[in-house]
């Protein structure tokens, strides 16, 4: 695997993250950018956290690995 | 907009040299050495990308890194989270509070996910730590606020209020012993006596008044009788008068002008004299006179009235202080040293 294509593949990906675009690899997964509008976070003690808004990214994958595959 | 697996090699394509095949080539490549990292319990980490791994349910995952997390929501660069309500329920555990906090606040701005736990003993590498770091921040402050809450208010003000009760006692009791002792001076020192001693002093050192001298009266002194002269100093006589003779009233040119020996002189008859006999006869008087003058001494006669009747008493010495002739009344021989007193010879 040549390292030029790494370097390519991370800046394509990270032009489509920030432009919003999601990107759907198959036989990988989806990577899918949310956005989490300001909200109120109340815990259990009573304390109430303001949480300002942000653009996160989700990454959704149907590959799982069976008990048998797995380590240790 | 969505990227398939198409539109991505296309955009690889343009953004490298390579072909179209040698991309797809590549791109499979990569996706293997993923999942083959995963399938070891290793994670494949793309630097400044992100982290591939399997989670504890077998899930493939994906960690950002943190520069993409920031390019990513690069609008909220710089925005934290505002506490709007203080703890007030100490009793949660943090365990259940720090749980509720990955998926909220310390994934939510990199995955998203939730539900992602992450378990060292599964061998998840340092990179899976990276995102596991904000729930030891989040954490960690909780902890020490309950901590603070509840038990180090406490703590502190206990020794507060005892270091304030204490000190309030011993003031009140020092402002008590000040007090006490400020009282018990005043009570054992009294000015008072003091000053009825010194009183009592000035009118020692003054001596008998004048008036409280003893009177002797006609009746009391049978004529021709000497009467032993009295201690003290007597008032000026109301009518002194030299009874000395022509010859004694011219002093000598050799002989000074006060003086217990030699004759009288006349300008220093308004000094003071040693009295030591009192007559009420005339004649007795002036016998005493020359036998004290046949002696050497300056002798005077001067009549007094005491109580009506006149007394003749007979002197020695004309000084021009009192104190010179206490002096030389002490120097008299005895017993005239101790039984006479002085008077002022005239006004």
């Amino acid at each position: 695997m040549e390292i030029e294509f790494i370097i390519a593949f991370k800046e394509v990906l990270r032009e489509q993250f920030v432009n919003k675009n999601n990107v759907e690899i198959d036989g990988l997964g989806k990577f899918e950018v949310t956005h989490l509008g300001q909200h109120q976070k109340k815990y259990d003690n009573g304390k109430v956290v303001m949480m300002p808004p942000a653009d996160v990214l989700k990454f959704k994958s149907n590959i799982r690995i069976s008990d048998e595959n797995r380590p240790g | 907009m969505k990227i398939d697996r198409d539109k991505l090699v296309e955009l690889l394509v343009e953004k490298t040299s390579m072909e179209r095949s040698d991309v797809e080539v590549q791109l499979e490549q990569l996706i293997e050495r993923i999942l083959d990292a995963a399938r070891r319990g290793k994670t494949l980490e793309i630097k400044e990308f992100g982290s591939f791994f399997f989670d504890e349910d077998g899930e493939l995952k994906f960690d950002p890194s943190d520069e993409l997390s920031t390019e990513i929501s690069y609008k909220y660069a710089g925005m934290k989270p505002v506490v709007l309500k203080g703890e007030r329920d100490s009793t949660i555990s943090p365990v259940k509070q720090s749980t509720e906090d990955i998926g909220s606040v310390g994934i939510a701005g990199v995955t998203g996910d939730e539900n992602l736990k992450i378990d060292s003993s599964e061998g998840i590498p340092a990179q899976d730590t990276v995102s596991g770091q904000p729930l030891e921040k989040e954490t960690k402050p909780i902890a020490e606020q309950k901590q603070t809450t509840t038990s180090a208010p406490k703590k502190k003000s206990q020794p507060v209020q005892r270091k304030s009760s204490n000190a309030g006692v011993w003031i009140v009791a020092a402002l008590i012993l000040i007090a006490l002792l400020a009282g018990g001076l005043f009570y054992f020192y009294d000015p008072a006596p003091g000053i009825e001693n010194e009183t009592a002093e000035e009118t020692e050192l003054a001596g008998p008044a004048p008036d409280e001298l003893p009177v002797i009266t006609d009746e009391q002194i049978p004529e021709n009788i000497e009467i032993p002269p009295e201690f003290g100093v007597e008032q000026a006589p109301d009518n002194a008068v030299n009874e000395d003779g022509s010859a004694e009233g011219t002093a000598a040119e050799d002989q000074e002008i006060f003086g217990l020996m030699g004759t009288v002189v006349e300008d220093a008859n308004n000094g003071y004299s040693i009295v030591l006999h009192s007559f009420n006869d005339e004649e007795n008087a002036r016998a005493a006179a020359t036998d004290l003058s046949e002696q050497g001494y300056r002798a005077l006669v001067n009549s007094r009235t005491v109580a009506g009747s006149p007394m003749w008493r007979v002197s020695v010495g004309q000084f021009e202080t009192l104190a010179d002739a206490q002096n030389a009344a002490n120097e008299l021989p005895t017993p005239h040293n101790t039984q006479n007193f002085i008077q002022r010879i005239q006004d």
